[in-house]
């Protein structure tokens, strides 16, 4: 029997859908009853619609050509997988089956086929994933014993030739032979350029406790890396790397066919767009289609409740513990301005749902994870509306729906590439709805905007790793962030200075544009920088992409002399004021030494103010380590800023950027005697236990 | 009424003993200076000839505080240590303190006099120092068995799903611990009465009839602990209401809060000697001790 159930989030009630029997022009075929307002009404025909829609799924390959979402694919399509789940709760396992069917895009014939199978990063101590983690990753810690695995039961390509035998285990990254994430499978017979291989392979999943993004915590299962995923096969070579501590995935784009068999009492959050439900007296089956993504997550737990808002016709769901009420609206309050944003940014977001899990703080491993078109955020209960911890978290997951899920660039090899341009997305969105200032927090006269958050973060560590490098080669854990988020995310609010936000905004406009639905590279970004601008920009790459130095600039020194004969008046044609004419006032012969302390070089402007309000206003190439400026003007130098308008956020140091003539104690007093008031307390405090 | 009673006799003692209030006062600020003067110095290398110490007078800077830290990590790393020496260093001047504050309102009709003040404080200093101690090692007491608290309260939530709960029972966890550490600090107040009053030579017995006269004045001793707390609480939530009235960073408001954040530390000092006066009104009325013969300390020196 299948029905429209409450607890579920039923595509079919979407008001778009309910317009018309063909629905969103070219973006959904899917044909549907009359619309329904009231959900009592539509029950009879959604029913009838769903035993059709289901019959057909089940028929194979009439699914194609009746349930599908897009009219036309927006990818190639190479990775398409049909997958039955059985979720066995007290288990903690799944029970799963998987149709795979892989296209040979390349010009290559193809010997072997490479798959992940990430769960084995749980599976013991042994493996690449907890050596280098040491067990704790992500403010989560590993529950010893909790382990977690996927075993193939049988691999045979569809004609029934049995490859389970062949499986092999590899580690194409460290050599570790005691890691077991990926499998190489080899063919009898070579697959030709544009030919199509079709797998059955029944799987097992024992799910680990929720350690890093996947696993249960009692009863919430949250389901991600969870089924064998055939590599990316690209430039001659297996793109298929070992599920690593500091690393996310990379995979191909295909249509995602899932059924999902659970107990009645669960309720499931998953990617894609629900197609159909079948309950018995014990269970729930639910179809899903997801197509155009390349993976496939999902949740579920018996105690969640579903908060629905449409953004446009896009239906949100935000699955959630009752106790979590609270964060309900900020959460959906925060990704609707995010796909605000992004639409009027760089164009629209193209699929139908959009599904938010909220995991449970004991879960939050879980949190702060990205899927196609599902999302899991996550904030303790209590989080304050000063602190935008759930925005946060919201906004820069849905981000990755951009970077990541449509430009699905390789998370293993070049993670600035998602990490990076979504962070630099996150502080442009947080900013525009939240204030620049006040984007993180706003507490108790206290604020801090997410750039000078993720640029304070950057700032600690900037020379250790350059931004590119496979990211399990990086230093630590600290250092992935650095160069994957913070450091990249200043290198393009840089260059949105230096080029102005309408060009940036074209670039990044274009970048998505070219290269949604695709695998590009660094080079590709910078291709697009480069033709957009219509200039030449490599030398920024080159320093800030390649290398290990840093940016920092430096008042030097400043000094003012009164002149004893009256020279010409140097005015500059910079000068905020007009020039002095009257030749018999004194003349103070000034000098400012800039240096530049980094390796890093970039152009740079500078303020030279004076006594009397003048301003001169200059630039420097930042070329040379050091350089003397000369003025000969009717007043002294009162202070001179380098990058007054906070342009270069990869400049390590800002403080260094001003100098003033003379010493002013006003603020140091000011800072000493709150100090002052809080030492006194502290003493009292002892006082209080002697 | 009779807690009240108290704190209203004990608030006039101190009233009585300004001096002694406006030492106190003094001393803390001593200490304060001895940090804050090297703090400063640092300070004033850093941001005297920048910009960035006139932001911080307008706003907090995050960016800027956070170069702060990373150029001038070793001494701010000193800077903790050295509060923290400070801190050890002002307990123990306080344990030799409290003997002679506390005979100050033992003979609260006495003038004041700085002799034999700091010679009561030295007479009293071995016998407060062991209490020191024992105060020391029932800190260390409640901090183990907190940890026994929040492992049950651990187990507890562990069956709980709803996360408000959860939060809940360990803020009571934390609460009760805050709680159970007051409760021995009172006990430990009234031991040192016991040690000034009785001139009692064993702390531990003044220790053991500390217990015995809580218990037997259960009520009234909370009652008068707590409200002072309370009252503490009050002043706290007043000095932040009137602060945040004071905007800017022109020379008046900086001025005004400067006194405002000295008139605070003033009242709290007022507050730690009303509950000593307090308590020790307490302990003379419903101890049966209403009228009191001054212990002749004898100076051998």
């Amino acid at each position: 029997m299948k029905k429209c159930l409450d607890a579920e989030p039923c595509s079919i009630r979407k008001p778009l859908l309910n317009k018309g029997v063909h629905v969103v022009g070219s973006r959904c075929t899917v044909t549907l009853p009359p619309p329904c307002v009231v959900p009592s009404r539509c029950i009879m025909p959604l029913q009838i619609f769903m035993f059709l829609l289901f019959g057909l799924w089940i028929s194979g390959e009439n699914l194609k050509a009746q349930s599908q979402i897009f009219q036309q694919p927006l990818s190639q399509r190479i990775a398409n997988y049909q997958i039955k789940v059985r979720l066995i709760p007290e288990q903690k396992a799944l029970q799963g089956e998987e149709i795979l069917t892989w296209h040979n895009t390349s010009p290559d014939s193809i010997h072997e086929l490479y798959f992940h199978l990430y769960m084995n990063a749980f599976r013991n101590l042994k493996s690449t994933f907890m050596k280098e983690s040491g067990g704790r990753l992500r403010h989560s810690r590993f529950e010893h014993g909790k382990w977690g695995y996927i075993e193939i039961k049988n691999l045979q390509l569809i004609d029934g030739t049995d490859l389970t035998s062949a499986i092999q285990y590899v580690s194409p990254d460290d050599n570790n032979s005691d890691d077991m994430t990926v499998m190489k499978v080899p063919l009898s017979i070579p697959l030709p350029p544009g030919g199509k291989v079709r797998l059955r392979i029944e799987f097992h999943v024992q799910l680990p406790r929720v350690f890093v993004r996947a696993g249960y915590c009692g009863d919430f299962f949250m389901v991600g890396q969870w089924f064998p995923k055939i590599g990316v096969y690209q430039n001659g070579r297996w793109n298929c790397h070992q599920y690593h501590a500091t690393s996310e995935f990379f995979a191909d784009f295909g249509v995602y066919d899932v059924t999902i068999e659970v107990p009645k009492s669960f309720v499931v959050a998953a990617s894609g767009v629900l197609v159909a439900v079948d309950s018995t007296d014990t269970t729930r089956v639910l179809h899903y289609r997801s197509e155009d993504v390349h993976d496939f997550a999902w949740a579920a737990d018996p105690l969640f409740k579903i908060a629905k808002e449409f953004y446009k016709n896009i239906e949100i769901n935000l699955y959630f513990r009752p106790w979590r009420k609270k964060l309900v609206s900020r959460y959906l309050s925060a990704v609707k301005n995010a796909l605000n944003y992004f639409e009027n940014w760089i164009g629209p977001y193209p699929y139908l749902t959009l599904t938010l899990v909220d995991p449970p703080l004991s879960a939050s491993g879980a949190g702060g994870m990205e899927y196609p078109t599902l999302i899991t955020v996550g904030s303790p209960w209590w989080m304050p509306k000063g602190f935008c911890l759930p925005e946060m978290v919201a906004i820069h997951e849905f981000g990755h729906q951009y970077w990541y899920g449509m430009v699905a660039s390789n998370e293993f090899e070049e993670a600035w590439l998602d990490e990076g341009i979504n962070t630099y997305s996150e502080i442009r969105i947080l900013g525009t709805f939240y204030g620049t200032r006040t984007s993180v927090l706003d507490l108790w006269g206290i604020q801090i905007g997410d750039d000078e958050l993720q640029w304070t973060s950057y700032m600690f560590m900037p020379q250790f790793d350059p931004i590119l490098r496979p990211t399990w080669e990086y230093l630590n854990h600290r250092s992935y962030g650095v160069n994957a988020y913070h450091k990249p995310a200043m290198m393009l609010l840089t260059l949105e200075n230096y080029f102005g936000t309408e060009t940036m905004d074209q670039i990044m406009r274009t970048y998505f544009q070219r290269w949604k639905f695709k695998h590009p590279t660094s080079k590709d970004f910078i291709q697009v920088v480069n033709e957009v601008s219509g200039q030449k920009m490599d030398w920024f790459f080159e320093q800030f992409l390649y290398e290990t130095g840093y940016l920092d600039y430096a008042v030097h020194s400043i000094s003012s002399k009164r002149q004893r004969t009256i020279a010409k008046i140097a005015t500059s044609q910079d000068s905020l004021q007009a020039p002095i004419k009257d030749s018999t006032k004194a003349v103070y012969h000034s000098e400012v030494i800039l240096k530049r302390n980094g390796e890093f070089i970039l152009p740079v402007t500078f303020e030279v103010h004076f006594t009397n309000g003048n301003v001169i206003v200059e630039s420097w190439s930042g070329r040379e380590r050091w350089v003397k400026f000369e003025y000969d003007e009717p007043a002294k130098i009162d202070y001179v800023t380098i990058d007054p308008q906070k342009k270069l956020w990869l400049d390590i140091d800002f403080v260094n950027n001003t100098l003033i003539a003379k010493k002013s104690i006003k603020g140091v007093n000011f800072i000493s005697l709150k100090w002052l008031f809080w030492i006194q307390n502290l003493l009292q405090f002892f006082a209080f236990f002697s | 009424m009779i807690a009240f009673k108290a704190f209203v006799a004990g608030s006039l003692m101190v009233w009585q003993r300004r001096k002694l209030w406006l030492g106190l006062y003094v001393c803390n600020l001593i200490f304060a200076l001895v940090l804050i003067i090297p703090a400063r110095s640092l300070l004033a290398r850093f941001f005297a000839d920048r910009l960035a110490g006139g932001t911080l007078t307008e706003q907090f800077d995050f960016a800027i505080w956070a170069v702060f830290l990373k150029q001038n990590f070793p001494s701010v790393s000193l800077l903790f240590n050295l509060m923290f020496v400070l801190g050890i260093i002002y307990w123990l001047f306080n344990a030799f303190l409290n003997g002679g504050i506390l005979m100050q309102f033992v003979n609260p009709e006495q003038k004041f006099n700085l002799g034999s003040f700091l010679t009561t404080c030295g007479y009293f200093f071995v016998r407060f120092f062991r209490l020191l101690l024992i105060g020391l090692g029932v800190i260390v007491l409640v901090f183990l068995l907190s940890s026994v608290i929040f492992a049950l309260v651990g187990l507890l939530a562990g069956n709980i799903e709803n996360e408000i709960v959860k939060s809940i029972l360990r803020l009571l966890a934390a609460g009760s611990v805050l709680l159970i550490l007051l409760f021995f600090n009172m006990i430990l107040d009234y031991a040192k009465i016991i040690t000034v009053v009785w001139d009692e030579l064993k702390v531990l017995k003044a220790v053991r009839l500390a217990m015995g006269f809580v218990r037997s004045n259960f009520g009234k001793t909370l009652i008068l602990y707590f409200g002072i707390s309370f009252l503490a609480r009050i002043l706290l939530v007043l000095y932040f209401s009137i602060h945040s009235w004071l905007k800017g960073a022109s020379a008046m408001v900086i001025l005004a809060t400067f006194l405002l954040q000295q008139i605070y530390i003033i009242s709290k000092l007022g507050i730690r000697l009303d509950f000593f006066a307090s308590q020790m009104y307490l302990y003379r009325q419903t101890g049966g001790i209403v009228t009191f013969e001054p212990i002749e300390i004898i100076n051998e020196a």
